[in-house]
């Protein structure tokens, strides 16, 4: 992919990633799941992870799963409404950005 | 590299962190493993890259939170290459592409950074030890090359005096071995028989010479070139050991 990532667009796909499961997830899963659509290295999901989860947008919680405990990941009240701010960002930017490319065919 | 080992090294290179940020992380790639199953164990391994990448992210993200505490806002956008060359006029895509990777460098060296910065630190602290250590150091040091020099020199000369000694013990039988054949000619005609035990005495007496003669000579030989050697290398050792410690 040619366009960066920045460091929100990213919280905005983990959060979205993490909240799609009510109950929670797990960072295996939410790494494969981040990685259906950016490219992104397995190594830097953690400290996104970290960050949100010390930023009270995520909490985390063990649950024993086929014999030991595995840490589950689950947003946050603060961590929705961080979210929906986000979407709200997103939106507006990428409608702009769209605008802008498809502006001279559609808007004449 | 199998988990194991991988594990074993991330813990090592986060050793420096606070124990619940190094318990945490290695919380999660064990469990990012065992999730992962064994049988993807090396694509996960090669899919994450090195132990020493890996720690460098974690500390890379930790020292950017201490830093800037506005990092959870805009950043992906206040980025200007970004917005401003990439977003509005036509034809930009090949601008876009390079600022995306120059991106992409100043993101990895940002990785590789913050950790130097801390070895930087830690070599700062070894040279302030080093200094604050000289007053002890060096006397230190003198008294240790002083004790070795001294060690050396009595070997030395231990090894010294052998040979002389040997040499003066073959000159003295060598003496001996010649005035008691002297006396024995002198004497031949008188007292043949006493004369014949002395010559007998007197060989003897100079094979025992030969024999002192042989051990001189292997000290000589062997033991010499070394003491000689050994000279050179005592007498370099001090300032080659002053290099060091300057």
């Amino acid at each position: 992919m040619v366009f960066n990532t920045g460091a929100a667009l990213l919280d905005a796909i983990v959060l979205a990633v993490v909240s799609k499961e009510r109950d929670g997830t797990y960072g295996y899963k939410i790494t494969q799941d981040v990685r259906q659509v950016i490219e992104i290295s397995e190594s830097t999901l953690y400290p996104v992870l970290r960050r949100l989860q010390k930023d009270d947008c995520l909490e985390v919680y063990d649950m024993e799963c086929g014999g030991r405990n595995r840490r589950y990941y689950k947003v946050t009240e603060k961590g929705l409404a961080q979210l929906h701010l986000y979407e709200t960002e997103w939106n507006e930017y990428s409608a702009k950005i769209s605008g802008m490319f498809t502006g001279g065919n559609r808007d004449e | 590299m199998n988990r194991a080992e991988f594990m074993q090294q991330l813990g090592a290179l986060l050793g420096d962190l606070p124990i619940n940020e190094r318990t945490e992380a290695l919380k999660y790639y064990a469990d990012y493993f065992d999730d992962a199953g064994s049988e993807n164990e090396e694509q996960v391994i090669k899919e994450l890259g090195s132990p020493q990448e890996v720690a460098g992210i974690i500390k890379a993200e930790l020292n950017a939170k201490d830093k800037e505490s506005g990092e959870f806002t805009e950043k992906g956008y206040k980025n200007p290459a970004y917005t401003t060359t990439a977003a509005p006029a036509a034809g930009q895509n090949n601008r876009a592409n390079s600022s995306y990777t120059a991106n992409d460098n100043a993101q990895s060296g940002q990785g590789t950074y913050t950790p130097k910065q801390n070895s930087a630190g830690k070599t700062a602290l070894i040279v302030v030890l080093c200094i604050l250590l000289i007053p002890v150091g060096i006397p230190f040091a003198i008294a240790v090359v002083s004790t070795v020099f001294s060690l050396i020199i009595a070997i030395f000369s231990t090894i010294f005096g052998l040979i002389i000694g040997c040499a003066a013990v073959t000159l003295a039988l060598f003496t001996v071995a010649i005035i008691l054949i002297i006396i024995a000619f002198f004497n031949i005609a008188g007292m043949p028989l006493v004369s014949l035990v002395l010559i007998g005495a007197a060989l003897l007496t100079a094979a025992l010479g030969i024999l002192f003669m042989l051990l001189t000579v292997l000290l000589c030989g062997k033991a010499l070139p070394a003491i000689f050697k050994g000279i050179v290398y005592v007498c370099g050792y001090p300032f080659r050991k002053k290099e060091v410690v300057v």
